[in-house]
């Protein structure tokens, strides 16, 4: 009756639903955690430019596609999203917009990963968008795009959860001033 | 060691393994999605996912959306990809979204993956019908398990071989 493998038995189905136990707490305890995240995305200028994008590519393998360049500045304060259940943030601009052929478009502009609470403040002047401006259509033309800051936390176990700042006022695009080398 | 005590034991077995095969599939009902756990095989997301990593994915009807961490199979190829969202345009149509992604470990967009294969050349985009889940939550390094077992399968001859010791000698 208690013999070695009962008591083997027990001990294991034991410490395992005790591990599953915490973790699963660890996991809720993340979704209750008070933060106040605060950021805020601003265009300081656009310019639009025409150029190919890469001519394997078919879908822009024509020169005159727009593409915008934007100098950014970004300021976040995300260290209350810190806690012990969090293993990095995934932190990234995003520019929305809506065209008469898409009602709703999002592309990321500028990403960053950020592990430690002592780096989670932002504080960002003069940034090149990372990733290229373009629209399916080619056309930046009566296009207002604003911009939000969105992050992504990653825990160590459990859900992935996701917030934005609020967005920016809308800017307009200006005509194309040059060819993108 | 008698029959009705091997017997006993080989139903017991059965019940957890069909028990545990038919929890699985109503969890993939209920978020629809056909495998709704998968282990991470590449290090294309680190330092978010590691090798070894096991993500909980769901399918929600509600449209992509930006930042989303999605798994997506590409038409003639076997192995799904797990990567993030970085463009987003939609449709009027219900439904249709054109998406592009990035591996948060690659230097690239994923249009090279895309376009890897001839049938899919001039693909831009992946759209919500090649995505086959999303990924809502995370529980690391037990998929090593299934990585191990794959890698070397006299482990998982073994675990069966042990398995069925204890169909003949559990009293």
């Amino acid at each position: 009756m208690n013999s070695l493998q009962n008591r083997a038995n027990a001990v294991m189905a034991f410490s395992i639903s005790a591990i599953f136990c915490l973790l699963g707490a660890i996991a809720f305890s993340a979704l209750i955690i008070p933060s106040n995240p605060s950021g805020a995305v601003a265009l300081d200028s656009i310019k639009v430019v025409t150029g190919r994008y890469d001519r394997n590519w078919v879908d822009y393998k024509t020169r005159n596609n727009e593409f915008a360049n934007t100098v950014m500045r970004i300021d976040a304060d995300l260290s209350s999203l810190f806690h012990w259940n969090t293993k990095q943030l995934f932190v990234y601009a995003v520019a929305e917009y809506s065209t008469p052929t898409h009602p709703k478009n999002q592309i990321v502009l500028w990403d960053t990963i950020i592990k430690r609470k002592s780096v989670a403040v932002i504080s960002k002047r003069g940034l090149n968008n990372k990733y290229s401006l373009i629209d399916v259509n080619k056309k930046w033309t009566d296009i207002n795009a604003n911009v939000s800051l969105h992050w992504n936390i990653v825990p160590y176990v459990g859900f992935m959860t996701y917030g934005h700042s609020k967005a920016s006022e809308g800017y307009a695009f200006p005509l194309p001033s040059g060819i993108q080398t | 060691m008698n029959l009705r005590q091997v017997l006993t034991n080989s139903l017991n077995v059965l019940m957890m393994l069909f028990g545990v095969f038919m929890s699985y599939k109503a969890w993939g009902l209920y978020t629809n999605c056909e495998s709704p756990l998968v282990v991470v095989l590449s290090e294309s997301m680190e330092p978010a996912f590691a090798r070894g990593d096991i993500l909980f994915l769901s399918n929600p009807k509600k449209a992509v959306d930006i930042g989303e961490i999605c798994v997506f199979k590409i038409p003639g190829r076997d192995i799904p990809i797990v990567h993030r969202v970085i463009d987003r345009h939609d449709s009027p149509e219900t439904g249709n979204q054109m998406l592009l992604t990035k591996g948060d470990n690659n230097n690239v967009d994923d249009r090279g993956i895309y376009q890897e294969l001839y049938i899919n050349r001039g693909k831009m985009w992946i759209e919500p019908k090649d995505v086959v889940g999303r990924v809502q939550g995370f529980l690391p390094y037990l998929g090593m398990f299934t990585i191990f077992m794959t890698d070397y399968p006299l482990l998982k001859y073994a675990l069966l071989g042990g398995v069925g010791l204890v169909v003949f000698l559990y009293e």
